[in-house]
């Protein structure tokens, strides 16, 4: 059976007066890796809050691997998610280490992944320092290795390659490359900056 | 049950990194040896001075700080995550809103709770060791009770933070309703009553105003450590009113639980009506 991951039908958000989202339908499959670009406020992050059923669409129909995401299997959904949200700021008095193994054990995973996870985003040699002491892109990189967590098959990427510099980007591709290619199983929409997705996007299907 | 323990040993743990335990360890210490040792100073002599006047001293300086440090400890807990972007990740994970505030509120709660205990505990085996105590048994019950109704009365206000954290989308409106809830139920209360009081020359029903007293965990807090002793009430001020009124200390006890637990649900009916 071949399931699609996401599946949004005429799916529209109202916030009060405001349409954020208005009949958007797609379809994404297994190993798929969708970029999502639009200029400020056009709804993406509001699409990825639908898929991750923080907030219920005001009409149409959503489901994430064939259930309401908001609804009574959310948790089940949930483990098997993985996201990064933008401008997202860790808890600086704890070390990269510590944030990470904390999001690891609420993911109900044991501490034993949190270390090649870091040393997979290239943080390895910082992973015992506080946050406080990170770079952005430094910071970017434990936002993504939060998001690798368990080995999600859906990771929902909110402008993941802010504060990323070149080498950053490519291995970032890499990591997703590598994780994603051999399972085939990955996916994920993200919303990005043009250039790095079409990139990405490029590498795909290449 | 198991993501809440892990929310709150997470807080707890950000409590000590902070030093926020050793903050206010040892500034509970301070003060209840600093009371016991110079109380007496204003009559004349130094060394440490009777349970009875050291306990009210003490609750009366503690009524105002407790209740401080307990808002400025909670008082961003939701909306600083909010801001951070962490709650927003904690979210999309396997655990429910009411786990998230629980855990939160739990890890918070035990910051007080050890800083309390540990604080006023050494505070009162110093006072025992190097003072010449007549009665260790009523110290013990004095210090006791103290401790109790302390850690009652910081997670009331706790409570309290929570609820003003979780109802504003900005940590510095938070921070300004923390410092009015505060001057409200430390200052403003007593004196409104104390207007009613006189202003009606006394014709207010003492059973109601007694009861009036009980709609403030800090007027409890008074008036459980200045009714233990007897010869304190000449000191109580006010609370002495609630204090002839001669609630059972198991009715004042279960009035600060209470507060404790009133805020609390409130904050998380809130919470989970809150958009994200």
């Amino acid at each position: 059976m071949n399931q699609p991951v996401i599946e949004m039908n005429s799916v529209g958000k109202r916030f009060g007066k405001l349409t954020a989202l208005d009949e958007v339908s797609l379809t994404l499959g297994e190993g798929e890796v969708l970029g999502m670009m639009g200029h400020n406020g056009a709804g993406k992050s509001t699409s990825m809050k639908l898929i991750l059923g923080l907030i219920r669409p005001t009409s149409g129909e959503l489901k994430v691997f064939g259930h309401d995401p908001g609804g009574t299997a959310a948790n089940d959904l949930r483990l098997r998610l993985g996201y990064l949200p933008e401008n997202v700021q860790f808890y600086e008095q704890l070390s990269g280490f510590e944030v990470l193994d904390y999001f690891a054990r609420l993911k109900r995973i044991g501490s034993g992944v949190v270390k090649p996870l870091l040393e997979r985003v290239g943080l390895g040699h910082a992973m015992h320092r506080r946050v406080k002491t990170y770079s952005k892109g430094m910071r970017q990189r434990l936002g993504l290795a939060q998001a690798l967590i368990g080995e999600p098959r859906l990771m929902l990427l909110d402008e993941p390659t802010v504060g990323l510099d070149r080498a950053g980007t490519r291995q970032d591709g890499g990591t997703a490359r590598a994780d994603g290619r051999p399972r085939d199983r990955r996916s994920g929409p993200g919303a990005a900056d043009p250039g790095v997705a079409l990139r990405s996007l490029r590498r795909d299907n290449s | 049950m198991r993501n809440l323990m892990i929310v709150a040993g997470k807080e707890f743990r950000d409590g000590l990194r902070n030093r926020w335990v050793l903050a206010i360890t040892l500034v509970f210490g301070l003060l209840a040896i600093g009371l016991a040792y110079f109380g007496a100073a204003a009559s004349g002599q130094v060394g440490f001075t009777r349970v009875s006047t050291t306990i009210v001293s003490l609750s009366s300086l503690a009524v105002f700080l407790i209740p401080l440090i307990a808002l400025m400890l909670a008082y961003d807990s939701i909306v600083g995550e909010d801001e951070q972007g962490t709650l927003l990740l904690l979210l999309t994970y396997p655990m429910s809103r009411v786990e998230i505030l629980s855990g939160k509120f739990l890890g918070h709660a035990a910051i007080l709770g050890v800083s309390t205990l540990v604080g006023f505990g050494v505070a009162g085996a110093i006072i025992a060791a190097l003072g010449s105590v007549e009665q260790l048994g009523e110290l013990v019950a004095a210090l006791a009770l103290f401790i109790l109704s302390a850690m009652l009365l910081g997670w009331a206000f706790i409570g309290f933070a929570y609820l003003i954290s979780v109802s504003v989308s900005e940590k510095s409106k938070a921070a300004g309703i923390a410092l009015v809830v505060w001057f409200f139920f430390v200052i403003v209360y007593d004196l409104a009553l104390l207007g009613v009081l006189v202003g009606t020359g006394g014709q207010v029903s003492e059973g109601f105003f007694h009861y009036l007293l009980l709609l403030n965990p800090t007027d409890i807090f008074r008036i459980v450590n200045l009714t233990f002793f007897e010869a304190a009430r000449t000191q109580a001020g006010l609370a002495s009113i609630g204090a002839n009124a001669a609630f059972h200390p198991a009715l004042l006890i279960g009035s600060l639980l209470a507060w404790v637990a009133v805020p609390l649900v409130l904050a998380l009916w809130i919470f989970r009506r809150r958009e994200i």
